[in-house]
This record gives C-alpha cells, structure tokens and sequence, in this order.
C-alpha cells in the first residue's frame, strides 16, 4: 500500500507547483459554472416543474456535475499512450509494484488535487447563486458512494482503451471520441431524462447515464431512496464487466509485449 | 509592387508546401473528420433538446440558434485553419524557433502568418457548415446577393476577430514565456458567446462582450439583425459592417502588439 500512497501524494505536490495554471483553471471553472447557471435560468424562465425538477434542483444538478468532471480524472489512457510510446514501460514493469495500481494511484492523486483546487472553489462561488446543498445527509452518503463507483467505470474504461495502445501504438482521436460520447450520453450536461423516451430506453442499457446522471440525481433528490439502491445495484454490475474485461486483456497483452527504443 | 508581387508568390509557395504535409497522412485526417464534427453536432442536439422541452431559449427559436452556431463555427473552422501557429506561440518563443524567421529576408509577421497552414481545420469548417445550411433552410432565412455580402463580411471580420485574440495571447509568451494555459479560456468564451444568445446572460456580461471583448460580434449581433430580435442594443449602422471593421480593427491591434513583443524576443539559451 505504501509506494501507491506514496505516489498519490507525489502527485498532490507536482500540481501545487504550477500556480499559474492553477488561477487559470479556477477562471474556466468559473466560466462553466456562469455560463450553465444562465444557461438553465433561461430555460427555465416562466416555467415551474419539468420532469419533475425545478430550477433550483436543475442549477444543483448543473453545479455538482462541473465538479464532478472536473474531479473525474482519468489520465491513465494517455499515460500508457505516452509510456509505450517513448518505451518507458519497461522501466515500469521493472518496478515491484503492480503498474496498472500505480497509474490508479496517480490518477488519485489528481483526483485529490482537483478536490481541493478546483471543486472546493467552485462549490463556495456557487452559493452566489443557489444553495447547492443536497436534499439531505442521506442522499449525501450514496452520493458519494454512487460517484465512487462512477469514477471506477469511467477509469476502467479508459484503461480498456489505454490497453490497446500496447498494440496499436497510435488510434488517433479513439479517446477523444470516447470523452464526446461520455460528456452527452451520461447526462452531465443535459439530463437523460429531457432526451426522447427512445432514446432514453436505449442508454438505460449502457454504461455511460450511470456515471453521471446516477449520482447526480440522487445528489438532487429527484431519484428515490430505492431507485438509488437500484442503481448502484447496476453501477457495481458495470464496475465488474469492466474489471473483468480489464484483466482478460491486460493478461493477453502482458503476454507480450514490444518496448519500443533501447 | 516588386516586394508585394514576391510576397505573394512566397504565400503560394508556404501554402503549397502546408497542404501536401496536411495530406501526407490521410488516415490522420480522416479521423479527425470522424471526432472533430461530433462535438459540434452534439452540441447542437442538447440544444435543440433543451429547446423542445422548455422553450425559446432568451425569445430564440431552434433554427435561429442553428444559424447562430453554424455561423460561430465557420469562423472557428477558418481560424483554426490559418492561425493555429498562435496557439503554440509559447513553444515557439521557449524554443527559439523565431530565430529562423529572423534571419530570412522577409517580413517576420507574414512569415509567421504562413508558417501553419492547419488542414485539420477544415474538420471544423464541414460540420459548421452543415449545421448553418441547416440553420438557413429551417428558419427560411431570405438568400440574396446583399445578405450574402453581409455574411462574407461577418464571416471575414469573425475569423480575423478569433485570429486576433489568439495572436494577442499568444504574444503575451514574449513577456511571460507561457501562454499555451490561457487557450483553454479564449476557446471556452469564444463557444459560450457563439453558441447562445448573449441575451440570456446578465447584462454586465452582455456589455462586457459588445464593448469590451467583442464576441458578440462573431455571431449573436450579426443573426440577430438577420432575424429582427431586439437584443437591447442600439448600435448606429448595420451590425455585419461593424463585425467586419471590428474583426480587422482587433488585427491591427493584434498585430502591433506582436511587434512590440518581438522586440523583447530573447531566443533559447543553448
């Protein structure tokens, strides 16, 4: 446990160096933040309940998911990308860690960072506007819990895709693609639940709508008690086809694998 | 005239040589064809989502906003095309790459201006042009010889506009060194101000992007005297000539800064 605590908090430091960077992202944060709040205000001008949210529910909704992305961190595909590239993975494998830990590891550690840097400020500069306070301590705890198991899907499913690059190198913009797919699909910006029923029925299927909309809803009240359980119920369903998914390919890859350079 | 026939002669060449890198690896641009247009295309979805489940976003109805867009990412599409160089200016400043523009006989800032010719770009142009054909056909916006002047003219003044801030920015990397960390906010602001109508936002922010930072111009103040929406604003004479005499007015601005900050150009210590 030791060297991975250790390199959470390596990271931790590394980003507190760059302050400059800091006041930047803190500027863009509060961009979203502007621009998401006016935006759902306008939407909702003269009208009261929509799908069963109101106004204020829908700012809270819009608040915490900005927090939420701006937490859910998952360099661990770029950092395969980049380590198989340049052949540093061998100096990794030398390593008496487990690698795909370590990498986990890392992106806690940013994941942390960003906790404090960033969803910390954004929270207390939204009070400006509502209270973003959840519905109760309740709804707060599986928040939490829900939101954990989000961030294991999407890290799982970027270190499925991260895998690939031992093979293939270079798949151009497959990530990019796959962050443009998350960003609408999970409901982080617009709620599933405002899209037609069709197609409502269709992502209940996938993975993408339980990792943002789930926490968030609970987070809002809008789902209840039992819908929460229910959920999550399907999240850790989702977390263990992709762990499993995971380790079938890190074993056929780990097979064998080519280091590039010497 | 001499100088000016040869200067012309050295963009075709710069050019020339720009498009043949830009398709020297197909496969490279055709996934960028596949992912660029997705976020653009999405974008426009959740608004139209939003739209039929509430209402007119700030009195705007859905084809207006798609024209809106469209129009914002023409000019997004074009300026990626001909100013990426400006998004990478810090690179070049740490690096000492303008040493190489230096010691040619020719205009730094044309150089500059012609080093990057992004093809990429064009992934960005395609789907904003979609979406604005979209946006002309549904809200029955009247094709005529003048109107298509005025687009020309907003289309020309945003792109100079977009290339303007970024130039700007980016020259800041000859006082500070680093500027790559400030794209992240002019590419948020100049989406937000292009993609809604400004009028949904309070008024100091409405101000702010009319007088201060006009990104209003880009596409909001040009679409909505296309479609007669009274966006609080009585601004003397027609807004798609302000857009374009503002669009070349931040260039020259742009410009001299660049100037000033080349003056402060150090190169790279090894």
């Amino acid at each position: 446990m030791k060297p991975y605590l250790y390199m959470i908090k390596i990271k931790l430091l590394l980003s507190l160096n760059y302050r400059f960077e800091f006041y930047i992202s803190l500027l863009v944060q509060v961009i979203f933040l502007f621009t998401s709040i006016f935006f759902w205000k306008a939407a909702y001008k003269g009208v009261g309940v929509v799908e069963n949210v109101n106004e204020q529910q829908m700012l809270t909704y819009s608040v915490i998911s900005l927090i939420l992305s701006s937490i859910f961190i998952t360099k661990v595909e770029s950092t395969i990308q980049g380590k198989v590239r340049k052949g540093n993975i061998a100096v990794d494998y030398i390593k008496p860690t487990n690698i795909f830990l370590m990498y986990f590891s890392e992106d806690i550690g940013d994941v942390v960072t960003s906790i404090i840097q960033k969803a910390f400020p954004v929270f207390v500069f939204s009070f400006l506007f509502i209270n973003p306070l959840p519905t109760s301590a309740v709804n707060l705890i599986l928040f939490l819990l829900s939101s954990c198991l989000s961030y294991l899907i999407l890290w799982l499913i970027s270190a499925i895709i991260g895998l690939f690059y031992f093979r293939v190198i270079d798949m151009g913009p497959v990530g990019i693609i796959k962050d443009y797919l998350v960003r609408v699909l999970s409901g982080s910006f617009v709620p599933i639940w405002f899209f037609p029923k069709s197609v409502q029925a269709v992502l209940n299927y996938l993975p993408f709508i339980y990792t943002y909309q789930l926490p968030l809803s609970i987070y809002i009240g809008r789902s209840t008690i039992n819908a929460a359980f229910k959920g999550m119920l399907v999240q850790v369903l989702w977390v263990l086809i992709f762990y499993f998914l995971f380790k079938r390919l890190k074993d056929k890859i780990e097979q064998n694998i080519f280091v590039q350079g010497g | 005239m001499k100088t000016f026939m040869r200067y012309i002669s050295m963009a075709k060449v710069f050019l020339k040589i720009n498009i043949q890198c830009g398709l020297e690896y197909p496969a490279y641009l055709i996934s960028w064809l596949i992912s660029n247009p997705l976020q653009f295309f999405f974008g426009i979805i959740t608004i139209k989502v939003v739209v039929e489940q509430f209402h007119p976003l700030g009195g705007w109805e859905f084809p207006q906003i798609a024209f809106m867009y469209g129009l914002g990412i023409l000019s997004h599409g074009l300026s990626v095309i001909f100013f990426i160089q400006t998004w990478y200016m810090d690179y070049l400043v740490t690096n000492g790459e303008f040493d190489r523009l230096l010691v040619r006989p020719l205009n730094v800032f044309f150089q500059f201006c012609f080093m990057d010719f992004n093809f990429i770009g064009i992934t960005d142009f395609i789907p904003g042009f979609i979406i604005f054909i979209y946006g002309c056909i549904a809200s029955h916006f009247p094709v005529t010889i003048l109107n298509l002047v005025k687009l020309l003219l907003v289309v020309t003044g945003a792109t100079l506009l977009r290339g303007a801030i970024y130039t700007l920015t980016g020259s800041l990397a000859f006082w500070t060194k680093r500027s790559g960390s400030l794209r992240s906010i002019h590419l948020s602001l100049f989406s937000y101000t292009t993609q809604y109508p400004l009028n949904i936002f309070p008024k100091l922010i409405q101000n702010l992007f009319t007088f201060i930072l006009p990104l209003g111009f880009i596409s909001y103040f040009p679409s909505s005297e296309f479609f007669n929406k009274d966006t609080g604003y009585k601004i003397f004479g027609n807004l798609s000539v302000w857009a374009f005499i503002i669009g070349v007015g931040f260039y020259v601005l742009s410009m001299a800064v660049f100037k000033l900050g080349l003056r402060r150009y150090e190169s790279a210590g090894s």
